[in-house]
């Protein structure tokens, strides 16, 4: 099992893209976690990704990173659900996982919805 | 009341947004210090109006009323003996009201606005500015059902949530010559200016304790 801890890479997560500066959920999505995926999933091992200990997260920061994961289609989305885990250990940070899931389930039904 | 020094910066720099919340946090006496969960929610309300600039304010084509420099400014103060957090992003940028029509959401924004000047029986377009207080209220409310995905200014939704958390306080938006005041389990506060403020400012006015 991988485990990226998002404190590792951004002390205080940034916005959405690349363009708006750094520590971006893009950045963030493309240049550490879709890598580390692949990778795992060639393994057959898991990653969980762990949320706590930044300053906090926009929303916006969030939604590209595991809604943009879904978006982008660099796995199946049963893989990444087999793959993939977000977990926040402490009380803080529970509603950043939540949000979390919830924007990768967003955007798996909005895909569902226009094939 | 102690008031931080001034930030500002053309990209959004979260690094800036920490420093700005860690030093309101110190601004508070030791023995009371802020709620964990406020502070961490100050800095997501903080974060998405950086980036509703970085996304909305500055379009190449878009319309100023002033000549801009391209910026925000950021700054925070702390009442000690209260708790009272005050926090501020300003921008010169082209104003809510009128990046409006390019948002995914705007549709819906621009009905909710239609439908207040119907029920006030007025024939103003609806992007007049003396409605720029209905177009960012309703703007607000509109990115609160959204999903959060791009283009749909869902960022306005979590500025406002922070009030919500806190429980208490206000979220004040003025932006062209409109303004709005959020406060939690009350009707939104709507004005219209007869001058605008050439650009955006958001405001919070919360107890962080």
């Amino acid at each position: 099992m991988t485990t990226l801890r998002v404190r590792d890479y951004a002390v205080a997560p940034g916005g959405r893209y690349r363009k708006d500066g750094p520590f971006s959920g893009e950045e963030f999505r493309d240049d550490i976690l879709v890598p580390q995926l692949l990778a795992a999933a060639d393994r057959n091992e898991d990653v969980v990704v762990e949320l706590d200990g930044v300053a906090g997260y926009g929303s916006s920061f969030l939604e590209e990173v595991f809604g943009g994961l879904v978006r982008r289609g660099v796995m199946a989305q049963q893989d990444i659900g087999r793959v993939l885990s977000v977990l926040a250990t402490g009380r803080l940070f529970k509603p950043y996982e939540m949000l979390a899931q919830r924007y990768m389930q967003a955007e798996q039904q909005r895909m569902a919805a226009q094939v | 009341m102690a008031v931080l020094r001034m930030k500002t910066g053309k990209v959004h720099d979260s690094v800036a947004i920490r420093d700005l919340v860690e030093g309101l946090k110190a601004l508070f006496p030791a023995s009371t210090p802020p709620d964990g969960a406020k502070s961490l929610a100050l800095f997501d309300a903080l974060t998405e109006a950086v980036g509703n600039v970085m996304h909305h304010a500055y379009p190449a084509d878009g319309t100023y009323i002033t000549p801009h420099v391209g910026r925000w400014w950021m700054t925070g103060a702390v009442n000690r003996n209260a708790g009272r957090t005050a926090a501020a992003v300003y921008d010169q940028g082209t104003t809510i009201p009128v990046s409006l029509p390019g948002w995914v959401s705007y549709p819906g924004v621009r009905r909710r606005v239609i439908e207040v000047c119907q029920r006030l029986g007025v024939t103003d377009p609806a992007d007049a500015p003396r409605w720029d207080g209905h177009a960012i209220k309703a703007a607000v409310e509109e990115s609160a059902t959204s999903t959060g995905l791009p283009g749909r200014g869902h960022g306005l939704a979590q500025m406002r949530q922070f009030v919500d958390v806190c429980e208490s306080g206000r979220l004040r938006i003025l932006s062209r010559n409109g303004e709005v005041v959020f406060r939690p389990n009350r009707e939104p506060y709507i004005n219209h200016h007869g001058a605008p403020i050439c650009g955006t400012l958001v405001e919070w006015d919360v107890y962080l304790r």
